[in-house]
């Protein structure tokens, strides 16, 4: 436990801020904790994401914590503000309303967005993101204009998110290679095994292929794969993994790679400065290697020891347990992410 | 209409305003007007309204029985200052001239043929008037407004005075002689009543 | 509107920021649309520091004549200032701010006039007690300080307003645009009032409507809308409805009543009826006059009284102190006059800027002598242009003094109301004396409604005297028992026949029969009241309440009527003794529950509601 009291600052209203914010409050009642995040919806829960399109709820069902509990823990949320510029000399962040915060121990949690193959960059605004509670609200919004839907792609929400889809009459397809299908643990026989229980649920998968253009045609759009298929679709949602949001950290000098390097107390190269979730490439003892992690499992458990170091409890990181999603009565490990499904 | 103590000056300027065409007169004493409601008399004279306004200047609160008033000459034992007023009096004609009044006269209560002739002209003349006149309490002050004393007191403006002649007028006013008549009138065209 | 019955609105930067402007705009955009609304820029409570100006606006569906304690949009064009209005936000309030400012220290600050000295001491701010304290650009930029489940949007004012106008200035204009794109305030009407505000002088209106256009389209572009508020178009027509504040509607009373003369000095906050009235009331034939002092405000009133032509006087607290000796000879001498107190926090020069309702014991009592008076106290604008001009028909009626007691907030709340246009029976109503009557005119003639036919100077064979003293039929001053007792009598008889003629009975709002707990209000704080009433009733309690405007006389049997209904009896008001409960308990039978606070601030909705709700469960 800490005797002084230390203004924590946590970059990302998610899985692993979120945690390491509750841990925090727990180790040092009277500190000053502070949640920036650039998003303006709060903290969700990914695996309501799909089932907040079937009905009419607020968004705030999808929140995992209610406002209380923030009022309750004085845990300061400073939603819908983006961090531009981290400056560890100073300990000091520079928001892009140019507002200078100070911090004494900073967490960087600011997760990671869609990935866009550089093949499909061209076509950036003709594809449709499933990521966030926005994205949500947005598809919501606008569910009755569409009928056929194609994932360009495959992750954990873009199955849940085709269960949701089937679950509302739409027809789905997928196109499919194994680079992208990365939570999964994927070889050959997951791969036949996971096909397999896509087409019993009417999915139309089109595999061992690659989108490599997609054109607008009035108001649909045909997607083109690298085997000459054309998919004639409305919406093409891009599920082709995730990229660490780390921009913000340019000129920072804190070492970056895939995401930022923290060594197994989820320390960066920069003092006070700890990173976690989707934003960080972990050391993991046990691999005597860096891993890039994803999903809600790994961010909770990476924040929470990330909290406890910046507490001085000197904690090392240690892998997950694999978890698993089930389709059509079918088990696939992953790791990191729970509570996904197709079967919505 | 018999207003409040001090307030006829605003009164009769309400009811001109509101009925032009009729002739107002505010009639007042010294106790009143240079007292309680003295501070109506700048800005009435400023404001200019087309009334006359008479002051009856006895230098005593008679209605109370004797108390020294405004225009009481220093030293006079009074009721109220039975060793003496310690302050000296006002003097009306100076304080109209100073305000800018356009027509202010003086006259004495034993000269009623005078008064009556100031009245007509203070009346006609377009805009405030002012007129001052030395009006004896026969029944509370003994020894300075008497009617012999006044009579004694009184000059008449000499002969070929120019009522228009303003530096003139504060001369007069300002000097001890008590010159009674149509001390200031401004010129006509320069009266602007409102 | 979506999710609440009204929405409040403030707009608060420093005093170059032109603040209370667009909240004007806003406001009359809000109901051109079809919305209710009041706003009232003197509310926030603590305006401290150099120039914070905040503008203050409620709006919804339905008639609204209070204010909410709590603010549901906040617009920040300084973040300093606005950060001591956030306590006042809802808990899923939203703020909009300026998200692109240069160095938000040195800006903030700038605004802040005569305070920053960036080149020698860095950003900070000087006062007597603390020196020279550096502040951080954490302390003054708002994004930092929102409770967790507050709504922050931001856009880039400062950048829009240069790159439209090339002047910073525009701010203003640009976050218009955006609360237009944010809550669904349709465009044209926006920008035709932007225009309309701006007269169309040249090429510079183009570009603040390309400011305006500018916010709009960022907030389209950029900004994601998670709050539930909205203000779509009403099928409603507003058109017969004006914007105007209490002042306004009490003037235009004047002007439409046949006010002949305004008198009056200048004070808060009455001071716009003369305003207003010196621009307007020649134009009608009237005449205006700044007086020396309140004594000859009166005067001059009672003067066009007394030659038989409408006429009225404006004060506040202080000012209406020095016509108190007037109130008595207005009895007396049988004058009509109208005042109009708007009250302000006391006693002595008090709070100037700050509303309560603590004139009414001098409203009642003032003055010498057994002295009956009108007192009316509208609750609303709509009031108080009704019963000002009540007020100078029962003055000219009835041949006396007539107090029309408003607020501070009365005063300066501006709504939207439609005006219902006066009754010709009320434009005159002199007594005017018979042939008979002339035959031997008796200003003071003893009849049977204690009302004497009146001549008015100039009248052939009207010949009368008025004075302050006692007097007999003839005028003639008398100090006599009956001459005294059959005129006291006489003067209180008119208040009599003025009750069963001219008051109608008080309004009775809410369940009707038994209730629960009844309230009965009076002034602005009717209007809370009416409201708080209004949404209790809509959850089924046993409430109900009685609205009075007039004062004195009171309708004894219609209000016996009312507490006979109720279990118990609420009266709030916005002054420390209950000066109003007090009135009460001397007419009536009956244990009052008071309400009062000197808040310096109108009591709002909310807290007549808890309070009613408070009871309830008692």
């Amino acid at each position: 436990m800490q005797k002084k009291s230390l203004k924590y600052v946590i970059i990302g209203d998610g899985h692993a801020g979120n945690s390491a914010a509750e841990t925090l409050r727990k180790g040092s009642p009277g500190s000053d904790i502070v949640i920036i995040s650039t998003k303006p919806t709060h903290y969700f829960d990914h695996s309501l994401l799909a089932t907040f399109l079937l009905d009419k709820k607020d968004i705030t069902s999808l929140y995992v914590y209610p406002y209380t509990w923030y009022k309750d823990n004085n845990i300061r949320l400073r939603l819908n503000q983006t961090v531009t510029k981290v400056i560890p000399d100073k300990h000091e962040l520079i928001l892009s309303h140019n507002e200078r915060v100070y911090y004494d121990r900073l967490l960087i949690a600011s997760g990671a967005k869609p990935k866009l193959p550089e093949s499909l960059s061209r076509y950036k605004s003709l594809l449709t993101v499933f990521t966030d509670a926005v994205d949500a609200m947005k598809l919501r919004e606008k569910l009755g204009t569409f009928r056929h839907v194609t994932m360009v792609g495959g992750d954990c929400i873009g199955l849940h998110l085709a269960g949701a889809m089937l679950k509302l009459g739409k027809s789905v397809t997928f196109v499919l290679n194994e680079y992208n299908f990365w939570p999964l643990e994927f070889d050959e026989t997951v791969k036949d095994k996971l096909i397999g229980c896509l087409k019993k649920k009417h999915i139309e998968v089109i595999a061992d292929d690659m989108t490599t253009e997609i054109v607008k045609d009035g108001t649909r759009l045909n997607v083109l794969t690298k085997n000459g298929k054309i998919v004639k679709t409305d919406l093409a949602f891009l599920t082709s993994g995730m990229v660490p949001n780390i921009d913000f950290l340019d000129g920072s000098g804190i070492d970056v790679q895939t995401g930022i390097l923290v060594d197994e107390y989820m320390h960066t190269s920069a003092q006070d400065i700890w990173a976690a979730g989707e934003c960080a490439t972990v050391y993991y003892p046990e691999l005597k290697d860096y891993r890039q992690t994803t999903g809600e499992v790994n961010a909770k458990m990476l924040g929470n020891i990330s909290a406890k170091n910046m507490l001085d409890e000197k904690r090392a990181v240690s892998l997950a347990e694999p978890g698993k999603i089930t389709i059509e009565g079918e088990d696939f490990i992953t790791y990191g992410w729970k509570g996904f499904s197709i079967d919505i | 209409m018999h207003t409040l103590h001090g307030r006829a000056l605003p009164v009769a300027s309400g009811a001109k305003l509101a009925r032009p065409e009729l002739t107002v007169l505010a009639l007042v004493g010294d106790g009143d007007g240079l007292g309680i409601g003295a501070g109506h008399l700048p800005h009435t004279i400023r404001r200019n309204p087309d009334i006359t306004c008479v002051l009856f200047d006895n230098a005593i609160y008679g209605l109370t029985k004797g108390q020294t008033s405004p225009m009481t000459p220093q030293h006079q034992i009074t009721r109220s200052h039975p060793m003496g007023n310690p302050d000296p009096k006002m003097n009306p004609v100076l304080l109209a001239l100073s305000y800018g009044a356009g027509y202010v006269a003086r006259g004495f209560a034993g000269a009623p043929d005078e008064m009556q002739r100031l009245f007509e002209e203070g009346i006609r003349h377009k805009g405030f008037s002012f007129i001052h006149i030395m009006s004896p309490c026969v029944t509370f002050d003994k020894v300075n407004y008497l009617y012999d004393n006044l009579r004694s007191w009184v000059r008449l403006l000499p002969a070929g005075y120019d009522s228009t002649n303003l530096d003139r007028a504060f001369e007069i006013a300002r000097g001890v002689e008590l010159f009674t008549g149509l001390i200031y009138s401004k010129p006509s065209l320069e009266q602007g009543a409102r | 509107m979506t999710y609440k019955r009204s929405l409040t609105i403030e707009i608060c930067g420093s005093s170059g920021d032109r603040s209370l402007a667009a909240g004007e705009i806003l406001i009359k955009t809000l109901s051109d649309i079809g919305y209710h609304v009041i706003s009232f820029d003197a509310y926030p409570a603590e305006i401290r520091g150099f120039g914070k100006t905040v503008a203050h606006m409620r709006a919804g569906r339905e008639i609204m004549l209070s204010l909410s304690s709590k603010v549901d949009i906040l617009v920040s064009l300084n973040d300093r200032y606005a950060i001591e209005q956030l306590k006042n936000l809802n808990d899923e309030g939203v703020v909009i701010f300026d998200n692109r400012q240069r160095d938000i220290t040195y800006e903030v600050l700038q605004q802040d006039e005569g305070q920053t000295d960036k080149h020698h001491l860095g950003p900070g701010v000087y006062t007597e007690e603390e020196g020279w304290k550096e502040i951080t650009s954490e302390q003054v930029s708002i994004a930092g300080h929102l409770g967790p489940g507050m709504y922050l949007y931001g856009v880039p004012l400062y950048q829009l307003s240069q790159k439209t106008t090339n002047e910073s200035r525009s701010r203003n204009i640009v976050v218009l645009g955006s609360v237009a794109a944010l809550f669904n305030i349709p465009k044209n009407e926006f920008i035709g009032n932007l225009t309309a505000k701006l007269g169309k002088k040249d090429k510079s209106v183009d570009s603040v409507v390309a400011a305006f256009e500018e916010g709009y389209n960022y907030v389209r572009e950029n900004v994601v809308k998670l709050d539930p508020y909205s203000f779509e178009r009403l099928s409603v027509d507003r058109k017969g409805y004006k914007l105007m504040d209490g002042n306004k509607a009490v003037a235009q009373a004047a002007i439409d009543a046949g006010c002949k003369l305004y008198a009056g000095y200048p004070i808060t906050p009455a001071t716009k009826i003369m305003e207003v009235l010196f621009a307007e009331l020649p134009k009608h034939g009237g005449a205006v006059v700044q007086t020396e002092d309140e004594i000859s405000a009166i005067g001059h009133v009672t003067g066009a009284g007394f030659a038989g032509v409408r006429a009225m006087t404006a004060t506040s607290g202080p000012g209406f102190c020095l016509m108190t000796e007037f109130i008595g000879y207005n009895v007396m001498s049988e004058t009509p006059v109208v005042i109009v107190d708007s009250q302000r926090g006391g006693p002595a020069t008090g709070l100037p800027t700050k509303t309560e309702q603590s004139d009414l014991n001098h409203a009642l009592f003032g003055g010498n002598g057994d002295t009956p008076r009108i007192v009316v106290a509208p609750t609303s604008v709509k009031e108080c242009y009704q019963w000002t001009a009540e007020a100078f028909y029962l003055a000219e009626k009835y041949q006396m003094p007539v107090i029309v007691l408003i607020d501070l907030f009365l005063s300066l709340s501006v709504r939207n109301v439609q005006l219902d246009p006066l009754p010709d029976y009320k434009k005159g109503s002199n007594k005017l004396p018979s042939q008979e009557d002339m035959k031997l005119y008796l200003r003071q003639k003893i009849t049977d409604d204690g009302v004497s036919p009146r001549s008015l100077p100039g009248q052939e064979n009207g010949y009368q005297v008025v004075s302050g003293l006692e007097q007999n039929e003839y005028g003639t001053p008398v100090y006599d028992e009956y001459s005294h007792t059959v005129m006291t009598q006489k003067r209180f008889r008119k208040i009599k026949t003025a009750l069963d003629h001219d008051v109608p009975s008080p309004e009775r709002i809410g369940q009707k029969g038994r209730v629960k707990l009844g309230v009965i209000s009076w002034g602005s704080t009717a209007g809370a009241v009416a409201d708080a009433v209004d949404s209790v009733l809509k959850e089924g309690k046993s409430v109900a309440m009685l609205k009075l405007i007039v004062i004195n006389p009171l309708k004894e049997k219609e209000i016996q009527a009312f507490l006979d209904d109720c279990e118990k009896v609420l009266v709030p008001e916005l002054n420390y003794q209950g000066q109003f409960a007090n009135w009460l308990s001397i007419h009536f039978q009956q244990k009052f529950l008071r309400f009062n606070k000197v808040a310096t601030r109108p009591i709002t909705h909310d807290e007549i509601e808890a309070e009613i709700n408070r009871l309830l469960k008692e």
